[in-house]
């Protein structure tokens, strides 16, 4: 017995450490992977009894949520799942987790069903609401979000102009959400924008003009009916100042279209949202007054441009600590604004003299938010820029001429790629009881993109000229072999379920500038000819982590242009037909121009909703 | 310490650990989600449905399984017909997943219907704790699609700490 007790104690750590590794392994609470997050829903904060968990990549929410999205949850007879039915009516069966035996569901799929942006952040889990449509028409505001969320206005009354502020507490503009005031002719300016508590609507309307107060009731749709009768102005209205939330100046009516989510927006950074202690804007005041940065804001201590050569430059703006920087590209001049979020400027200066080819002027502003400074930077042509992640001691920001723009057609070698061939058929569909090919499409309008670069005087590489088989790699190797400036890759897209998808794409790669701009460049013009809904300018970010292969392995700028949808009836018609592919081929060319002489497209491009942001992955 | 209060520690341990739930599918009750495409907008995208595998199942292997089993509807599935496992190997983070040559039609399906499959197989293996990055095989060789480059192991979760974000 004595020798069996002192084995037993030989034994004691191993055993220790067997019941501790099984604790770790079988309770992730007590291992340190799950922590409880507070749960935010359409702007409100929910009490202490209500928690997320979170384990670092998704939060489980408890199903009393729900309600608070105005939507339910229902357990199966097992109750190991949840029918969600959505304030929209939409529904989807989630698989529960328990915790303490309380059913939580996925944020990831929530979020789905919801259609909701949500965000883990600083200790909280938020769930915004999407603003699907904010536009003035028919001399009413109307406000359309996914699930019900509060709404505020105020409005500052001057000699020249009435500005209202409306904001939609909770809540982030959809992608494509219908936005602006094309339709009524007394809103001078219109801005709707993102802002840290939501989305903040800036319309300039008559003096004599107001806007009606939001009922208290939570309501998914709300229209607003414009009040008053304009009084005449007898002198020239000023520019407006920067409005709360919105961009330096509200887009003229129907251009209001968020910045980030315009093929104009080069490279969008994600919104850096406050934490959830932020204080809203409060008052009828708000909007007019200076607002102080909140304590603790950091200091922005200096802001120095420096000049690359002409074709480049960069701004690095020195702080006491790290901030959060967001951006937006606006129109009418073009300008670039970055906001920086709780932080105060503490330079004497507050513009900075620029001499450089495509910057103009730069300049600091009070933020839209308070505590947030805005630094304007007015551009003299589209460029490519990019934020580089911010540090303790500042950030930098980039600005680039896109590579091989600036010069003539006759000075350029394009990379011409019809996509697939040989036994890669690629997408395929049957009309007229004819089996089309993708292969054949894409050689049919690359033959003719070839046709008119030659006629302009560019020299032209084919990856291939006919049913030839060739590797995703040899093809931008061309380019490199061959010196060239561009590679344009044309294709037909396809997706498991006809009919879903119509349109045309342009990807490039990642968040390369130059590829950005050339793909911007060609949809553009795609967009005001091709008859099909336009996609955007996408980074290939969106299909790939790694991208599209013929754009990672492009060492010139690239873009892969997805003509239509093969499976959509509307689009293979088009694909098929010669006048369209001709169409199609002239607006590429037109687009390399474009790109390759600097110009900027004439007007704002429409882009058609569709899973993903555009210009922002 | 004696042998049965070492036991009863283990055993309180067990009951301890079966009465809190882990966050991954490998402790909800045999339901994996199995992602299919759905349309949205102007386009398709991911949803997930649930999926409930057969007691004694082994989980990982049961999910993809589960996924492939959707291309028998071929309109929604993210997945070519007739796609089936040929094995699944897991080490050190990596899951090898080798299908049948059925998987090839992927590159016929545009870039979008190649990006779905690609991000389908990588949204099942994401379920998984141990799983941090795929390698794809089609009858036992690396494969190449017609738009992306599946050659190398490719991450089945994004760094963004954006809850819900795309895989």
């Amino acid at each position: 017995m004595v020798v069996r007790t002192c084995a037993l104690r030989r034994r004691l750590p191993a055993c220790a450490a067997f019941v501790c590794a099984l604790l770790a392994t079988a309770v992730p609470a007590l291992s340190g992977t799950l922590s409880q997050v507070r749960i935010k829903v359409g702007g409100r904060l929910l009490g202490a009894g209500l928690h997320a968990q979170f384990d670092g990549r998704e939060a489980y929410l408890p199903l009393e949520v729900l309600e608070h999205a105005a939507a339910r949850a229902t357990l199966n007879r097992r109750e190991d799942a949840a029918v969600v039915t959505s304030a929209s009516g939409d529904t989807a069966e989630i698989a529960v987790a328990r915790f303490g035996g309380r059913p939580h569901l996925p944020l990831s799929e929530l979020r789905g069903v919801l259609r909701a942006d949500a965000i883990v952040r600083d200790g909280v889990c938020e769930i915004r609401a999407r603003l699907v449509r904010a536009e003035i028409a028919e001399g009413r505001l109307h406000l359309a979000s996914t699930f019900p969320v509060p709404v505020r206005v105020q409005a500052r009354v001057e000699e020249e102009r009435t500005t209202v502020t409306v904001e939609v507490a909770g809540a982030a503009l959809a992608p494509g959400a219908r936005t602006g005031a094309a339709g009524d002719r007394r809103v001078a300016a219109f801005a709707a924008s993102d802002c840290e508590e939501g989305v903040r609507i800036v319309a300039a309307l008559p003096p004599g003009m107001g806007l009606a107060a939001p009922t208290d009731a939570a309501e998914r749709v709300r229209s607003l009916a414009l009040t008053g009768t304009p009084r005449p102005v007898t002198a020239r209205a000023e520019p407006m100042p920067a409005p709360q939330g919105a961009p330096a100046s509200p887009e003229p009516p129907g251009s209001a279209e968020r910045a980030a989510q315009s093929p104009e927006s080069p490279d969008p950074q994600p919104v850096q949202r406050g934490g959830p202690t932020d204080p809203p804007a409060t008052g009828p005041a708000a909007a007019s007054q200076p607002a102080k940065p909140p304590a603790g804001a950091v200091r922005i201590t200096g802001v120095t441009i420096e000049k690359s050569d002409p074709t480049r430059a960069q701004i690095r703006v020195a702080t006491s600590g790290r901030v959060s920087v967001s951006t937006a590209l606006l129109r009418e001049p073009t300008r670039l604004a970055i906001d920086v979020a709780n932080a105060a400027l503490e330079t004497d200066a507050r513009e900075w003299p620029v001499d450089h080819p495509f910057l103009t002027a730069v300049r600091a502003e009070q933020g839209s938010r308070p505590g947030t400074t805005r630094l304007i930077i007015a551009l003299a042509k589209m460029i490519g820029y990019r934020v580089l992640k911010p540090t303790a001691e500042g950030f930098v920001v980039n600005f680039t001429t896109p590579r091989g723009s600036g010069r003539s057609m006759q000075d350029l070698i394009v990379v011409v790629d019809p996509g697939h061939g040989g036994a890669a058929n690629g997408c395929q569909a049957v009309e007229n009881g004819r089996r089309i090919y993708e292969k054949n499409l894409t050689l049919a309008v690359a033959q003719r993109v070839r046709a008119l670069l030659q006629e302009a005087g560019v020299n032209v590489i084919m990856t291939r000229t006919g049913d030839d088989d060739v590797g995703l790699r040899e093809r931008p190797a061309l380019a490199g072999d061959n010196n060239a400036d561009l590679f344009v890759s044309i294709h037909v897209d396809d997706c498991p379920r006809p009919n879903t998808a119509s349109g045309s794409t342009a990807y490039y790669h990642m968040d390369d500038a130059s590829s950005r701009a050339l793909a911007q460049s060609i949809i553009h013009r795609i967009a005001r000819v091709s008859g099909l809904p336009c996609r955007g300018a996408r980074s290939d970010r969106v299909l790939y982590t790694t991208g599209l292969a013929v754009l990672r392995h492009s060492p010139v700028p690239a873009t892969l242009i997805e003509m239509g949808y093969i499976n959509n009836v509307r689009d293979r018609r088009k694909l098929v037909s010669a006048q369209f592919q001709q169409v199609m081929a002239q607006a590429i060319v037109d687009g390399i121009r474009g790109y390759v002489e600097g110009a900027l497209p004439e007007a704002e491009l429409e882009v058609a909703q569709a899973p993903g942001r555009v210009d922002s992955e | 310490m004696t042998c049965r209060k070492c036991a009863a520690l283990v055993a309180a341990a067990l009951l301890l650990a079966s009465c809190r739930q882990e966050p991954s599918p490998s402790a909800q009750g045999g339901t994996v989600q199995v992602p299919v495409p759905r349309a949205a907008g102007n386009g398709v995208q991911l949803g997930a449905e649930p999926r409930r595998l057969s007691p004694g199942e082994d989980r990982l292997e049961g999910a993809l399984k589960a996924l492939l089993e959707t291309s028998r509807r071929p309109q929604e599935s993210a997945i070519p017909p007739g796609t089936r496992l040929r094995s699944l190997k897991v080490e050190g983070g990596t899951a090898t997943v080798d299908l049948s040559g059925e998987f090839k039609a992927v590159g016929e399906r545009g870039s979008t219907g190649e990006s779905l499959a690609q991000n389908a197989l990588r949204q099942v293996l994401a379920q998984f704790p141990q799983v941090e990055r795929m390698v794809v095989l089609v009858d036992g060789r690396p494969f190449e699609g017609e738009h992306a480059d599946w050659t190398g192991p490719i991450p089945v979760r994004d760094e963004s700490t954006h809850a819900g974000g795309r895989p």
